[in-house]
């Protein structure tokens, strides 16, 4: 028992930092399956989604600044699609791949204008930030709500995809980019409301994540965002169901290894993770293969 | 025995399920041109991306100069999946069958002489080299979809190809201690593009010129890897009748003059008929006919596979 | 041919005019101008955004790793040449950590203060380089075999695995764990001093000729049959292996020999900074050198050099202005600390949407050209008649 209640905290954190990884981990799939392109910027999205949670609870009520982050995220997400991917889709994917990362440049600069560089305090968000205590064992509220509102979040993602017609376009596009371009599909929206998915569950994700971690820099986001890539990868870039899975294996891992006392390789373990699926299993858990023809 | 140029026997190449090269054996004596046919999808390019690396065959090997280069057998997962034939052949547990009434002796005597002939037999050797390694032995190609060097001159695509046959390494090359041979190597490219009439285009970008001169730049740079086998995957795709028969010439001249043997695939029959000295035919990954053109030209399987059986039409 | 021999000397001579000047500049302004600031770190940048390149613009191969191999390039130098005298000092945590020597101060004492100065130095650079490319090596081992992205992630990841590493307390006596490592040899040392003052400035003229000639040894590649190889591979690899490029050992080299020279900018990045700490050498490090190789072209040795400078001199120098709140006008408070990096970062968006190919595309400078170019602009007043005859004629 006592053995528990000592690790408990660790395994309900992973699980917690599992379920806010594949909030974002899903941006990165999705965009990649379409796009075929690593959303640098991605991460800092999140950042921002964080940022302005901090500006808005500062001059308005949460019932009010959670809807706003909500909006606001999803906008910025859809405006870096149209300004910085758009313009480029004849071009090489290297070059939009660069833009990507230009803009993520760019998000965190802006960032680190705005808040002056400093670490800005994350609202304390009534209810979420409540301490509970799960056998024996002291938590925040969030650690528990973040699995089970993320697994109802994919869910409804998951009919979406396969119930709609807009999903039946993503489907498409992710399939074959040219064909359904021929077919009348229209690619433009299909990728807008890709990124919009994205944004929005990258803003739930960091409603969630900053509850738990209080400070808010232009960086955060950074680690996050590669880490939810992992996962992406992990899964089988451009499968949902296999991003989240990816996501939750990660967080569990990564806080069994801070449990052991190597913080220092926590970070580090992703990146080997990442680079031992590459080796033995490209396409990830629930990745289709692809091959080059000649 | 006289030694054969390239040699396959029982390649098959398996994707999935699918069967794109079905037990395909053949054989190319020195110095002839040998033409691989038959309709779309027939599996000619695969049989093409078996032979010079691009793929690994599912089963079947290859040897070139009678050297076994390519040798695999059913792996993995594709030892369940497999569909194709002779599926023990390349592995340890293969047996010779026993003819009727054959002595022990008789027996093993035919086995000595299976060795003797591929010293690899009753073993599960694989040989799967990377496409440089066969280019490396003597033998270069073309592609159906031309791949030249986009960003580089017509000049530089044929000299990026004497690189294989360096004798410099990297600091010698960089402290241009390699003079003498840069300095051949350039006059030897500039010989070619003369030999194939791209002299006067040499220092334009290849993907500027015409369609006709980039199949002429992509044999001239596969020459340039001094080959003894040429393998040309549909050199005359998307050219009119005048440029085909510029090339049917061109390739005649080829083989005259640099002493080749060439293998290549075809869609234009005239082409085909007029230079090959002998054809095989290929409708659905499996051989159906083999033979000199006037063979080919008469043989009712071939016909039936171009032109589709009336038995066929009348299912559909 | 003859062309290309005349224009190479008249570069050569532009690349020496261009050492005298950057030497007559350095006795002439106080060693703390912002300009001599401006012309080091570009140089050790403009090194690393040409190694870069020659992994990303000219073998196609799209890796994240700069900054990985830089710190072990910056680490590698700074252990090796604290002098043994100082190691308690610098590794207080780890009881003067477990290597004692000084490959500076060791050849010092041997040769001399000014002959052991300048091996030791070109000695450690050398060695900084080769343990960053033994590393690559290893790294590129499983990682050159991923396909475009799957590389650029796998070499960021590794970049970040190295700084843990470095980070990494139970090697803390080697590596200081997260402390600083200060005290070696840096480029003050090469300054000739006399009663107390300095006599001769040498600390940048010193910096640009060690980053001139890595730079002229990677043209040098890139030009050669290896460099065409390279080249091909970034064009098409499928028909560069058919002609018989053995992929796997040409994508190495070329990642090996671009891990050496971003080892090398490390170690004189250190020199520079005096002091190293892996913190910095983050991704965004990479970002930044990578995004001085899309200003300057992908696939431009003179471009990555030329972007170099005007992406350090805008980040640290001529928008500075931008940062100070006394330049406000009317009431706005729009300029503070921050704001010189907003303007810059769209800077570099509007380029990368805009000017994909960057400052010179995949072309170089050339001065014999340059010169051809400038004569043709003055004189086209003169020859304006002739040269819409001869437009006439080819329409």
């Amino acid at each position: 028992m006592q053995w528990i209640t000592n690790n408990l905290p660790y395994l309900l954190a992973g699980i917690s930092v599992g379920g806010q990884y594949a909030l974002i981990a899903i941006g990165y799939t999705m965009v990649y399956g379409i796009l075929r392109l690593i959303n640098f910027a991605h991460g800092d999205i999140f950042m921002a989604a964080g940022l302005i949670m901090v500006y808005a609870s500062a001059s308005m009520p949460f019932y009010l600044s959670i809807p706003l982050v909500l909006v606001l995220t999803v906008l910025l997400g859809f405006a870096v699609e149209r300004v910085a991917y758009k313009p480029l889709r004849q071009a090489p994917r290297m070059s939009v791949m660069i833009s990507a990362i230009g803009v993520s440049y760019l998000i965190q600069n802006v960032a680190l204008y705005v808040t002056g560089g400093l670490s800005q305090q994350y609202p304390n968000i009534p209810w979420l930030s409540d301490t509970v205590v799960v056998f024996g064992a002291m938590t925040k509220r969030v650690t528990l709500i973040t699995p089970v509102l993320t697994l109802i979040l994919i869910v409804l993602l998951v009919l979406l995809i396969n119930r709609t017609k807009i999903g039946m376009g993503m489907r498409a596009v992710s399939k074959d980019f040219e064909t359904s371009l021929l077919m009348g599909i229209k690619i433009d929206n299909v990728i807008s409301v890709t990124f919009i998915i994205g944004s929005f569950l990258a803003a739930v994700g960091s409603l969630l994540f900053f509850t738990n971690y209080t400070g808010v820099t232009p960086t955060v986001g950074a680690m996050p965002g590669l880490k939810a890539f992992v996962a992406a990868v992990f899964g089988g870039i451009g499968s949902v169901p296999g991003a989240v899975i990816g996501a939750f294996i990660i967080g569990i891992c990564e806080n069994i290894i801070k449990a052991l006392g190597w913080t220092t390789f926590s970070d580090a373990f992703t990146f080997a993770l990442l680079i031992l699926i590459l080796i033995f299993k490209p396409t990830g858990l629930f990745g289709e293969k692809t091959t080059d023809k000649v | 025995m006289a030694e054969h140029v390239l040699r396959l026997e029982n390649v098959t190449m398996q994707f999935g399920g699918v069967v794109a090269v079905n037990n395909l054996s053949m054989e190319i004596n020195e110095g002839e041109i040998v033409a691989l046919i038959g309709p779309n999808g027939a599996g000619k390019t695969t049989a093409f991306n078996v032979i010079t690396g691009v793929y690994a065959p599912t089963n079947g090997q290859v040897a070139f100069r009678d050297e076994t280069i390519v040798r695999n057998h059913p792996q993995g997962k594709m030892k369940k999946l497999y569909r194709g034939e002779n599926a023990e052949m390349y592995t340890a547990e293969y047996k010779l069958e026993r003819l009727e009434g054959e002595s022990d002796d008789a027996y093993a005597a035919r086995q000595d002489a299976e060795k003797a002939r591929d010293p690899f037999a009753f073993t599960s050797r694989v040989f799967e080299p990377t496409p440089d390694k066969i280019t490396d032995l003597g033998m270069a190609r073309t592609f159906q979809n031309i791949r030249l060097w986009k960003s580089q001159t017509v000049f530089d695509n044929v000299l990026i190809a004497k690189h294989l046959r360096r004798t410099s390494n990297l600091f010698s090359a960089a402290f241009r201690g390699n003079k003498k041979e840069e300095n051949r190597q350039r006059e030897e490219v500039l010989e070619l593009l003369k030999i194939v009439g791209l002299e006067d285009v040499k220092d334009e970008l290849s993907t500027s010129l015409p369609y006709g001169k980039q199949r002429r730049l992509e044999i001239a740079r596969a020459l340039a890897t001094n080959p003894s086998l040429l393998l040309l995957d549909e050199p005359a795709a998307g050219m009119n009748p005048q440029e085909t028969d510029e090339l049917t010439a061109f390739i005649g001249e080829i083989r005259d003059q640099f002493k080749i043997t060439i293998l290549l695939i075809e869609h234009h029959m005239n082409l085909v008929m007029d230079i090959s000295d002998r054809i095989y035919v290929l409708d659905f990954g499996k051989l159906i006919a083999t033979g000199t053109p006037q063979e080919i030209q008469a043989n009712q399987k071939v016909i039936d596979a171009y032109l589709g059986v009336e038995e066929e039409h009348a299912e559909n | 041919m003859i062309q290309q021999k005349k224009s190479s000397k008249a570069n050569l001579i532009f690349i020496l005019g261009l050492l005298v000047l950057i030497f007559v500049l350095e006795q002439v302004i106080p060693s703390s101008s912002m300009l001599l600031t401006v012309i080091k770190k570009s140089a050790i940048y403009a090194l690393a955004a040409v190694s870069m390149n020659l992994l990303n613009g000219f073998t196609g191969l799209f890796s994240l790793g700069q900054a990985g191999f830089m710190l072990i390039g910056a680490y590698v130098y700074g252990i090796l040449n604290i002098p043994v005298a100082d190691r308690a000092a610098v590794y207080q945590y780890f009881d003067g950590g477990v290597i004692q020597f000084s490959i500076v101060d060791g050849l010092q004492g041997v040769l001399g203060s000014a002959v052991g100065l300048i091996l030791g130095v070109l000695l450690s650079l050398i060695i900084a380089g080769l343990v960053a490319g033994v590393f690559a090596y290893l790294i590129g081992l499983p990682v050159l075999r991923f396909r475009g992205d799957y590389l650029a992630v796998a070499t960021l990841g590794f970049a970040e695995i190295i700084r843990a590493f470095f980070q990494w307390d139970v090697l803390g006596p080697v590596t200081n764990g997260s402390n600083l490592l200060r005290k070696f040899a840096n480029l003050d040392d090469f300054n000739i001093v006399s009663g107390g003052r300095v006599a001769v400035h040498l600390s940048t003229t010193v910096l640009v000729l060690i980053v001139v000639a890595c730079i002229l040894v990677i043209t040098l590649i890139i030009n050669s049959t290896y460099g065409r190889a390279f080249k091909a591979i970034r064009d098409d690899e499928v028909a560069a292996e058919a002609m018989g490029i053995n992929l796997a050992r040409h994508k190495m080299l070329s990642f090996v020999i671009s891990a050496f020279f971003a080892g090398v900018a490390g170690g004189l990045l250190a020199m520079y900074q005096t002091t190293v700490q892996a913190m910095p050498f983050k991704t965004a490090m990479t970002y930044e050198i990578l995004l001085i190789v899309v200003i300057g072209g992908i696939g431009s040795v003179t471009g990555s050099c030329i972007s170099a400078f005007i992406f350090v001199g805008a980040s640290e120098w001529w928008l500075r202005f931008l940062d100070m709140e006394k330049y406000n006008i009317g009431g706005l408070n729009i300029l503070r600390p921050g704001f010189r990096k907003v303007v810059f970062s769209v800077a570099i968006m509007i380029i990368v949407l805009f000017f994909r190919k960057g400052i010179m595309g995949e072309s170089e400078l050339n001065i014999a050209g340059l010169g051809r170019w400038l004569k043709r602009v003055f004189t086209k007043k003169k020859a304006a008649p002739a040269a819409a005859e001869e437009g006439k004629n080819h329409g």
